[in-house]
């Protein structure tokens, strides 16, 4: 067992890096392996957030040491903050009161359709929010600087969300530089919540009769969950990294099989317990008022990304990771800033000034690691619509100017945008609502200014649209000649 | 006379009245004599780049050893070559080999895609795997930082751009546009074509936008203009992907150093005429950017699948 550690540092620093691909945006199926991270896989219901409870029942919280990137994080900090300067890890109070308030906090919140706020804390959306605005922008200014890999614009990031995903971030490590897995099992809602599983672990790590009370364990415990004095190991906070193990030279820490939970430190817990059931009935209550009040958008509702079917129930689920946004082929998608309203800071969204949803793509609805995104096909993708467009004919350059222009109806990839004769041998844009998708390529390369002459909006209830095909035979519009093939090479040159 | 010359005689008659009636307008060229327009139908783009390039002079002609050169594909949209919205990759990629058997220093090749990532442009129209094959690099247009800004003598209105650097610093230009209808502009063949190395397209649209497509072509006419007729969006251009969109499969490859005579060429062959409130083409006449009477061009035209060999 004493390879347990080589083999955590082994793991979790694959997963990191998988992680930081990712969120660079350069591979698809790192970011679909973002998907076995707990509490994305926990929100969307998926099998590895099983994997893990069964795992945490088995043995402990494994995941917080292999899977977790604000883990591998925080673990890089504490092992610099040990050696540089503390030269040991410091014992820790158990914090009960605030993990489990905290915990209970963030999981009613996440219950009552906050997910994006449980995302402030929730690791793998911190460190998510944290790679996308910072850790992408550098590698791509690498890849522009050194020529290693293909050129790509640097998107700026919306500023707020930047500085917020730098502050939690860095307190984050900054705190594991001193006290190593402090975040771990204070704030961090997966940790509480695999924590409460690994409290009845039927596998744990116990003192054996080797063991010579040397203290060696307890100053490499991450967690500083081993207290030598009293001969216990508090299993709930364990984050089964190996260290104490690995340590250990005397065997004086086995695994045993038990079912019972092991003797806490007595703790007086009466009035403690008392306020904590207060908090979460308040905080439930406050939850439940406030969701229609925090929902409500601001201005009009912005277009979700393709496969957040009701917007509603998708800005109940996101946590705002921010993968989507990382790996958007057409640069449209940016974390949300009060559009959606208050609870749905830092969700992805559709900003047409930026870019556009390219025809060609479903990749965010494929990767979605929360399951706020259901898979589309790329067939489905292209008839998927996440908004309307509005068309503006008194700002249209066409009118104002009297000049041709057309770029709209250039971009519209199903026609919904057209270009139908005005005067003077001028064509105009005409709107046929039932066939726009909502991408937002009209909107994007509109020349007017300040105001465009086309806006796209999202709709409340993504769905399919009609087959353009169907609506086209349908009208019986002076539909263009079947492709008439030129065979025979007697045909002239029609010049 | 003889019955034999007699017959002979009618034989010739026929056949030239045949050919007149075929050919109405321009001149016909005899074999090995210089023209200004090659017309070639009937084999695959990349061989019937060979057989125009041949009657214009060779590929010698355009590229001295030791040169720089740029060729400007439309690679404006996210599009497998079946589609029809980007250049043919076999035609990129024959060109760029043709250039560097002349003996270019470098051959590169960019657009300024429409959509927004421009790598999957470059990879799913295939043109990047036949540029790299064949000995060509290619580079981003999609990159604002890289574009310099130049005048534009005697343009009317885009009297300055930002202008991709490829295409300044480059001593050969070879145009390689892909004919389509196109909803806002009517047509794009080989000046709209050029409206990719300029940065700021939206200030086109808003500005006259037939008038900056023809002052585009005063930032530097290209050496040579190519355009790709082999698969012809006739409806629902540029992109192809309303239900409205229509190809025809014309098999033609047209060559000149004139962009102004390939473009009136062009409009012929995709069988429209340009409306007076988009016609580039009439702009790019009084700008005096090529002969826009295809009467008084000598033009070849070769009907590759009629030949034997």
């Amino acid at each position: 067992m004493k390879k347990l550690r080589i083999f955590r540092i082994i793991i979790s620093t694959l997963m990191f890096l998988m992680i930081c691909a990712a969120f660079s945006g350069i591979c698809d199926e790192a970011a679909k392996v973002c998907g076995v991270e707990f509490f994305p896989a926990f929100a969307a219901g998926s099998v590895m957030a099983i994997f893990w409870i069964i795992l945490a029942l088995v043995r402990g919280r494994a995941f917080c040491s292999f899977g977790c990137p604000l883990g591998f994080m925080q673990d890089v900090t504490g092992f610099l903050g040990r050696k540089l300067f503390r030269k040991k890890c410091l014992p820790q109070k158990p914090y009960r009161f605030l993990r489990y308030s905290a915990g209970v906090f963030l999981l009613v919140l996440f219950l009552f359709g906050f997910s994006s706020f449980a995302g402030f804390f929730e690791p793998f959306s911190v460190a998510g929010r944290f790679l996308n605005t910072w850790l992408r922008p550098l590698f791509q200014f690498i890849g522009n600087v050194t020529g290693l890999w293909d050129y790509s614009e640097i998107t700026p990031v919306v500023p707020g969300v930047a500085i917020a995903s730098a502050v939690i971030l860095l307190l984050i490590v900054i705190a594991a530089f001193f006290r190593e897995r402090l975040f771990c099992n204070t704030l961090c809602p997966a940790g509480f919540l695999l924590g409460v599983f690994s409290r009845i672990a039927r596998y744990r790590l116990k003192f054996s009769d080797k063991c010579l009370r040397c203290k060696g364990c307890e100053k490499v415990c991450k967690a500083g969950c081993i207290d030598v004095e009293n001969g216990v190991i508090d299993n709930e906070r364990c984050v089964v990294c190996g260290n104490c193990q690995a340590v250990c030279k005397f065997s004086g820490l086995t695994v045993v099989n038990t079912f019972l939970p092991q003797s806490q430190v007595p703790e007086k817990l009466d009035r403690k317990r008392r306020l904590f059931l207060g908090g979460i009935a308040i905080a439930g209550v406050a939850a439940a008022v406030g969701k229609n009040m925090l929902k409500e958008p601001l201005g009009k509702l912005p277009c979700a990304p393709p496969g957040a079917g009701n917007v509603s129930d998708f800005n109940q689920k996101c946590t705002g990771c921010q993968l989507c946004i990382a790996n958007c082929t057409g640069k449209v998608l940016t974390p949300a800033g009060l559009e959606y309203g208050i609870a749905g800071i830092g969700q992805p969204r559709l900003l047409p000034e930026k870019g556009f949803c390219d025809y060609n793509c479903n990749k965010c609805s494929s990767i979605c690691p929360a399951g706020a995104l259901t898979p589309l096909s790329l067939a489905e993708k292209k008839r998927w619509r996440v908004g309307k467009v509005t068309y503006f004919r008194e700002r249209c350059v066409v009118v104002t100017d009297g000049e041709a222009c057309g770029a709209c109806a250039e971009h519209c990839p199903t026609g919904a945008l057209d270009m139908v004769d005005y005067k003077d041998g001028l064509t105009i844009p005409k709107v046929t609502p039932e066939l726009c998708i909502g991408c937002g390529g009209c909107e994007f390369i509109c020349p007017v200014r300040p105001l465009r002459a086309v806006e796209v909006s999202g709709v409340a209830q993504q769905s399919l649209i009609v087959d353009p095909e169907v609506l086209q035979s349908g009208k019986k519009e002076k539909t263009p000649p079947a492709p008439a093939v030129q065979k025979s090479a007697d045909d002239a040159f029609p010049f | 006379m003889l019955r034999r010359d007699f017959l002979k005689g009618v034989a010739f008659t026929a056949l030239a009245a045949g050919l007149l009636k075929r050919l109405p307008l321009g001149a016909a060229v005899k074999e090995g004599e210089a023209c200004d327009l090659v017309a070639v139908r009937g084999k695959s783009p990349a061989d019937m780049f060979d057989l125009a390039i041949a009657e214009l002079g060779g590929m010698s002609a355009f590229v001295r050893k030791g040169q720089s050169v740029v060729i400007k594909p439309n690679i404006g949209w996210n599009a497998l070559p079946e589609e029809g919205a980007d250049t043919n990759p076999e035609l990129v990629g024959r060109i760029v080999k043709r250039a560097r058997e002349a003996g270019a220093s470098k051959v590169i090749v960019f657009d300024h895609t429409c959509d927004a990532d421009w790598v999957a442009c470059y990879k799913r129209s295939g043109i990047r795997d036949a540029v790299e094959k064949n000995g060509g690099v290619m580079v981003t247009g999609n990159d604002k930082s890289v574009y310099r800004e130049v005048e534009i003598k005697g343009a009317k209105v885009m009297k300055k751009a930002l202008v991709h650097p490829a295409l300044l610093d480059a001593d050969v230009v070879i145009n390689v546009p892909v004919l389509k209808n196109h909803g806002g502009a009517t047509m794009t063949c080989a000046m709209k074509n050029y409206m990719g190395v300029v940065w700021d397209r939206r200030w086109m649209h808003k500005n006259k936008l037939e008038q900056t497509i023809a002052d585009s072509v005063l930032i530097r006419k290209p050496d040579l203009n190519v355009v790709d007729a082999h698969l012809v969006m006739t409806h629902g251009g540029p992109t192809g992907r309303s239900a409205r969109s229509r190809r025809v499969k014309m098999n033609s490859l047209l060559a000149s150093k004139d962009i102004l005579a390939i473009d009136m060429a062009a409009v012929k062959m995709l069988g429209v005429t340009m409306p007076a409130h988009r016609n580039y083409l009439e702009k790019a006449s009084e700008l005096k950017l090529g002969e826009s009477d295809l009467k008084k061009l000598k033009i070849k035209r070769i009907a590759a699948d009629k030949r034997k060999s």
